[in-house]
């Protein structure tokens, strides 16, 4: 006999600080398991094996725009950014939409133009380093946030210089708190309002950067309306910054917690690709993706699911998926095994996955040469996760930079 | 490769860079008819020649989207 229950009820305080024992019960015994959120007390899904995760992403009969979901969801709060120009984000727009806004952008980062990224990276990785050494109470997470900020500012052409500021406003957008269901939107308002003000600032100030070329493509052909310009400039904020601060956080901890790996990726530099792919599977950034919504009624992995059901696919679970991997709860950097869904899959694949690579490869293998004796300031058990559903973010990550007792 | 076509005939190649494909999966989202995955997850087309206006349109759109740069439409050789 098994519980009928996972141990820890999905998005709460204890799943949120480890949701790997809750992830396996629900592979294992409900892989496709309806449950209540616990902001509006929607009924949805989600999904928790690889196959059907990865299924899910590529399946057209389901969409990432709230347009498609239930009345309830909607009316209970849930849909994303509802209301302000968050809405009109690439991730939740369908075909034709999301073609035409995904064309515009998608230049910008594949591989080979990321390349050119990549001696940037190195100075501000190396600026960050030396800023951290300077710090009364070194933390982590302050490293990791500022690595994507600069990049991302470069990337657009604006200086990022209230990107804390944002990173505030991602977690309370994200956050799952019932008492206060109006402060994701306002969040979602504030991150759309930051991003109208760098675009005002750009519109007179063009140079040869992403921002300038998207307020072309607005101003000039009439590609992008100006809510999908602001929108636009607001995902890439979001996408780009708390992600990839996270992985670089949740990563370098899995290495101080795992001196084995952490000597392996110092003594053989060269497997600092297959190790980030295995931070990307084993615990990266996204924990879940956005809700996918059935746009009919379907079956779907041995389930009925009426119009408008909202699944979520659980990304992390899949990637700990044990038919998928052989100890899959492992961390093993020389790992050559299939390919994780920790960017995503089918239509909303992470646009900025090749920046992710490079700033997660230069970042975590870096702060490990500068501090090889970098120990945690705190006992493990110590560390907290923040209460949001779509990244695992560890709210506060000190650390002893030279190890016990020295500075 | 082809027989000779006739004049006006529209006409392109579609490829998939093995080495550059990402495994993301998008090109078979967006247009299942003409990419489908491999057992890796690596796109490949249906086809290899277009010859209908609006296939070959999805398939630029197809490769502006793809995040490895790894599709191309081109002219017939």
């Amino acid at each position: 006999m098994t519980t009928s229950a996972p141990p820890s009820e999905l998005f709460g305080f204890d799943y949120y600080q480890n949701p790997y024992p809750t992830l396996e019960w629900l592979r294992e015994n409900s892989p496709m398991h309806q449950f209540h959120f616990p902001v509006g007390d929607i009924p949805l899904w989600i999904a928790t094996r690889f196959d059907d995760v990865q299924k899910l992403l590529g399946d057209p009969r389901f969409s990432t725009n709230p347009s498609w979901a239930s009345k309830e969801f909607v009316d209970g709060g849930m849909a994303v950014g509802r209301g302000t120009a968050i809405e009109r984000i690439i991730t939740m727009l369908d075909p034709p939409d999301h073609t035409r806004v995904r064309r515009l952008a998608m230049s910008t980062f594949t591989p080979r133009r990321v390349a050119e990224w990549e001696e940037p990276t190195h100075a501000v990785v190396e600026a960050e380093l030396d800023r951290l050494e300077k710090q009364d109470r070194p933390d982590v997470m302050d490293y990791a946030g500022a690595i994507p900020a600069a990049l991302m500012g470069n990337i657009l052409g604006f200086p990022l210089d209230r990107f804390n500021e944002m990173i505030h406003a991602i977690e309370r957008a994200f956050h799952t708190d019932p008492e206060d269901e109006g402060a994701n939107q306002r969040a979602f308002e504030e991150i759309a309002e930051y991003g109208r003000g760098l675009i005002a600032h750009k519109r007179r100030n063009p140079a040869d950067d992403l921002a300038s070329a998207l307020i072309e493509a607005r101003d000039g052909e009439d590609r992008l309306d100006e809510t999908e310009l602001v929108a636009m400039i607001a995902v890439l904020i979001m996408a780009g910054l708390d992600t990839t601060r996270n992985l670089i956080g949740t990563s370098i901890l899995s290495l101080l917690e795992r001196p084995d790996q952490r000597r392996l990726l110092l003594e053989r530099p060269e497997l600092k690709d297959t190790a980030v792919e295995e931070f990307l599977r084993f615990n990266g950034g996204v924990a879940v993706g956005f809700f996918r919504f059935a746009k009919e009624d379907l079956e779907f992995a041995g389930v009925t699911l009426p119009a408008g059901a909202p699944v979520i696919p659980a990304v992390g679970s899949a990637n700990r998926d044990p038919r998928r991997w052989p100890d899959a709860d492992k961390l093993d950097i020389t790992r050559t095994g299939p390919r994780h869904v920790g960017l995503g899959h089918g239509l909303h694949n992470c646009m900025g996955a090749a920046l992710a690579r490079l700033e997660a490869g230069v970042a975590i293998p870096a702060i490990m040469r500068r501090f090889p004796d970098m120990n945690l300031a705190v006992p493990a058990e110590e560390l907290r996760y923040d209460e949001m559903w779509l990244v695992r973010s560890i709210k506060s990550f000190p650390v002893q930079l030279h190890g016990e007792g020295k500075r | 490769m082809n027989a000779r076509r006739p004049e006006g005939d529209l006409m392109a190649m579609l490829r998939v860079d093995q080495e550059a494909c990402v495994a993301s999966g998008l090109c078979a989202a967006m247009h299942p008819a003409l990419f489908r995955l491999t057992e890796e997850g690596r796109g490949e087309p249906v086809r290899g020649d277009l010859t209908d206006a609006d296939d070959i349109e999805s398939a630029e759109d197809v490769a502006a989207c793809c995040p490895g740069a790894a599709v191309t439409v081109s002219d017939p050789d």
